[in-house]
């Protein structure tokens, strides 16, 4: 790569660097494990809560806002609050049924039968993920088996869970010595904060992993690993669509001696195109594609709605097409750097312009071209606006406990990683806690953004830089 | 105004190449004016004349490569061993297999030695590579090359010198025995000593072979080829065997430009 190219490079990654290091430090301080306090109001009541961070507005008008143990919150003047201290024997529980509740570990429900005892706190993790696995088992067997013979068995195991499972739980018992019942099986997460630096670290680095992995759940908690999956599979699917049109048009246009003026259209075209904003090709997919196509596509298979809503296939046409002109520019630039008199000397040869194609300009200009290949990967990676009309949701349901990859499906709607810092659907106040998805799913993005629009960078800088020293010679 | 030009026929020689009233035009303006004279077999023949007098037209006449310019209109006649080289029904790639053509500015094809020199063999899909390596050793060979490059086929072609690139460029001429052989100014860009370089190539592989080649170097017309013709703006205003051109031209513009007093 030339010195300017590096330049020119490392500057632009310096320019996209910052703000995504911001947003991994943000992500990173939020996700610190953190422990609940036991503070004494005006009137002498006790509280277990975490204290929110305070934002602008708040700090200038002097009001702390604390979430409590029933998992609400509330807002205190500056102040009124007195004795704090930090309570690391109180255990939060995350549940995917209400609210995060905090509390002492008052006892433990087996199958109606209470337990109490300090042996209790070893046994619950274990306990909680094995009827969390049965639970899932049984889920899977039922599904399994819907519409068979075994059908009505598969039924009754499930039934028989549920009863036990409906009175296998903990009860958490607050400052005001208020006892909760939560069923066990329905957590999450239940923890108490690390104490030493090593648990401190190992929690942390768990809590990070888990916003990247879990699935998100009807309480809109959970994390990233839907929108990961199916971000990865729409920039994949719409560069490769927009991408590849790119390339054969730049072929179809380039590879002629004689340019017609097809040629002259559509490179000014896209020149053209690639300047219209990304909504604005958001209403022209919605427009052609979900409501014409789809709708026509639906009359005709006569099947209900299906295609006739916003999905991926018409995501990624949309982010194809719209990725498509910067990629047609960059496959023409990259052809204009193989010299025309190499297809003149392969063509006095009697090479015909497939050949001189194949033996003369691919081998010569292929990193060019797999780089303005795969800059219609960077470009769909940057594009969130389109989404939001053309299929863009926040979660595709599905089970909690899966452990799988869940791809959307083609004409179903799809969680995006942009749309989601956009829109977050967690509630601001899983974002206080420790949940940073909004941010976390930015600094995603623009990891995915730069390293396609590196690597492509990279490929087209190298491939001037070759076909640069092979002129020179 | 045409006026017809002066070429006394040698009747020992088989034409190989025959014009006929050939005229040229190129995005509109006329290239060639009513060219028709013969180019006879296993001759060298030089095609000498100021920039743009229709030189390099007259080369891409044979082998087609006008067929590739956007805008470009002919009529009469070229011949090619009696066929006709613009019918209806010609082929292209056809054509250009039966010439070998070299440039002016020495370009060679991205790839090493042996690939420039094997490329066009390999358009014909020839895959084995003891037939390729032979035809590029012997088609080296007969351009003088051989001793020079043998250690170097394997290396990029862009990144030798000027003078054995040119004769890369002539040994991938010849490596498909073509019938003609079509040099557009091969020296255009040379220093004297790689100029020497590829004149004796020149002298060495002619033989029996038909070579076309353009050239702005009098001394050069003067002394490889066998006959010379003069083009001036488009149009053929001498031609005759060297000898005569250059010490008893019949025209004025002749006398003129071989001695150098003008181009």
């Amino acid at each position: 790569m030339s010195r300017v190219g590096r330049i020119v490079l490392f500057g632009l990654l310096a320019v996209v660097a910052f703000p995504a290091a911001l947003l991994a430090v943000r992500t990173v301080t939020l996700l610190e494990p953190r422990t609940p306090m036991l503070s004494e109001l005006p009137g002498g009541r006790q509280i277990l809560s975490y204290p929110l961070e305070q934002d602008a507005w708040e700090s200038s008008s002097g009001v702390v806002r604390h979430l409590l143990s029933d998992g609400t919150v509330r807002s205190f003047p500056e102040g009124s609050i007195g004795g704090s201290r930090p309570c690391p024997e109180a255990w939060t529980a995350r549940s995917e049924e209400g609210p995060v509740r905090i509390g002492f570990l008052h006892g433990v429900v087996v199958d109606g039968d209470t337990l109490r005892g300090d042996s209790l706190e070893t046994r619950l993790e274990s306990l909680r993920i094995g009827l969390r696995e049965d639970r899932a088992r049984l889920v899977d067997e039922v599904r399994g088996q819907a519409g068979a013979p075994g059908f009505e068995r598969a039924m009754q195991r499930w039934n028989q869970f549920r009863r036990q499972d409906e009175r296998t739980g903990l009860l958490l018992r607050d400052a005001s010595d208020s006892v909760v019942f939560l069923r066990l099986s329905s957590l999450r997460q239940i923890s108490r904060a690390p104490t030493g630096w090593i648990a401190t670290a190992e929690t942390w680095m768990r809590q990070i992993l888990t916003v990247l992995s879990e699935t998100p759940d009807s309480w809109g908690l959970g994390g990233l690993r839907q929108a990961l999956t199916s971000t990865l599979a729409l920039i994949l699917l719409s560069g490769a669509i927009g991408g590849t049109l790119a390339l054969l048009a730049a072929l179809l246009l380039n590879e002629r001696l004689r340019p017609g003026k097809w040629a002259l259209v559509v490179r000014r075209s896209s020149e053209w195109l690639a300047a219209v904003p990304g909504v604005v090709w958001g209403g022209v997919g919605l427009g052609l594609l979900v409501w014409g196509a789809g709708a026509q596509l639906d009359a005709l298979l006569g099947n209900g709605l299906r295609w006739g809503n916003g999905g991926l296939l018409w995501a990624s046409l949309t982010l194809g097409v719209l990725a498509a002109p910067i990629s047609l520019k960059r496959s023409m630039e990259a052809l204009e750097e193989v010299p025309k008199q190499w297809r003149l000397v392969a063509r006095s040869c009697g090479a015909t312009r497939w050949q001189v194609l194949r033996m003369v300009v691919l081998p010569s200009a292929w990193r060019g071209l797999l780089g303005a290949w795969l800059s219609a990967f960077a470009r769909a990676a940057g594009e969130t606006a389109p989404l939001m009309l053309v299929g863009a949701v926040h979660s595709i349901g599905g089970d909690v406990l899966e452990t799988g990859i869940r791809l959307p499906s083609l004409s179903g709607g799809f969680p995006h990683l942009g749309v989601l810092a956009c829109d977050p659907p967690w509630s601001v106040l899983e974002a206080e806690l420790g949940h940073p998805v909004a941010y976390l799913s930015i600094f995603v993005l623009t990891l995915l953004c730069v390293g396609f629009e590196l690597t492509a960078s990279t490929f087209l800088l190298e491939n001037r830089r070759r076909l640069a020293k092979d002129v020179e010679a | 105004m045409i006026v017809p030009a002066i070429h006394p026929s040698d009747p020992g020689d088989r034409p190989h190449v025959e014009f006929r009233g050939w005229t040229v035009k190129l995005r509109g303006r006329e290239q060639l004016r009513w060219v028709d004279f013969d180019i006879p077999k296993g001759r060298i023949v030089a095609l000498v004349g100021p920039t743009g007098s229709g030189k390099s037209a007259l080369i891409s006449s044979i082998n087609r490569m006008l067929a590739l310019e956007p805008d470009f209109e002919h009529s009469g006649q070229v011949l090619l061993a009696g066929d006709p080289v613009w019918g209806r029904e010609v082929d292209d790639l056809l054509v250009r297999r039966r010439t070998g053509t070299v440039f002016r500015d020495g370009t060679t094809l991205p790839g090493t030695v042996w690939e420039n020199v094997a490329f066009p063999l390999r358009l014909d899909g020839e895959r084995r590579s003891g037939v390729l390596d032979a035809a590029v050793e012997s088609a080296l060979r007969s351009v003088s090359a051989w001793e020079m490059l043998r250690d170097r086929l394997h290396k990029s072609a862009a990144s030798l010198p000027a003078g054995p690139r040119q004769l890369v460029n002539l040994a991938r001429a010849v490596v498909g025995s073509p019938e003609i052989l079509l040099l557009d100014e091969p020296c255009g860009d040379l220093d004297p000593v790689s100029t020497e370089m590829v004149e004796q190539a020149l002298v060495d592989l002619s033989g029996s072979r038909t070579v076309v080649l353009s050239t702005h170097n009098l001394a050069q017309a003067s002394r490889l080829p066998h006959r010379v013709a003069f083009f001036l703006e488009g149009h053929l205003e001498e031609y005759g065997p060297t000898d005569r051109m250059f010490q008893r031209p019949i025209r004025r513009s002749t006398e003129d430009y071989l001695s150098g007093r003008f181009g």
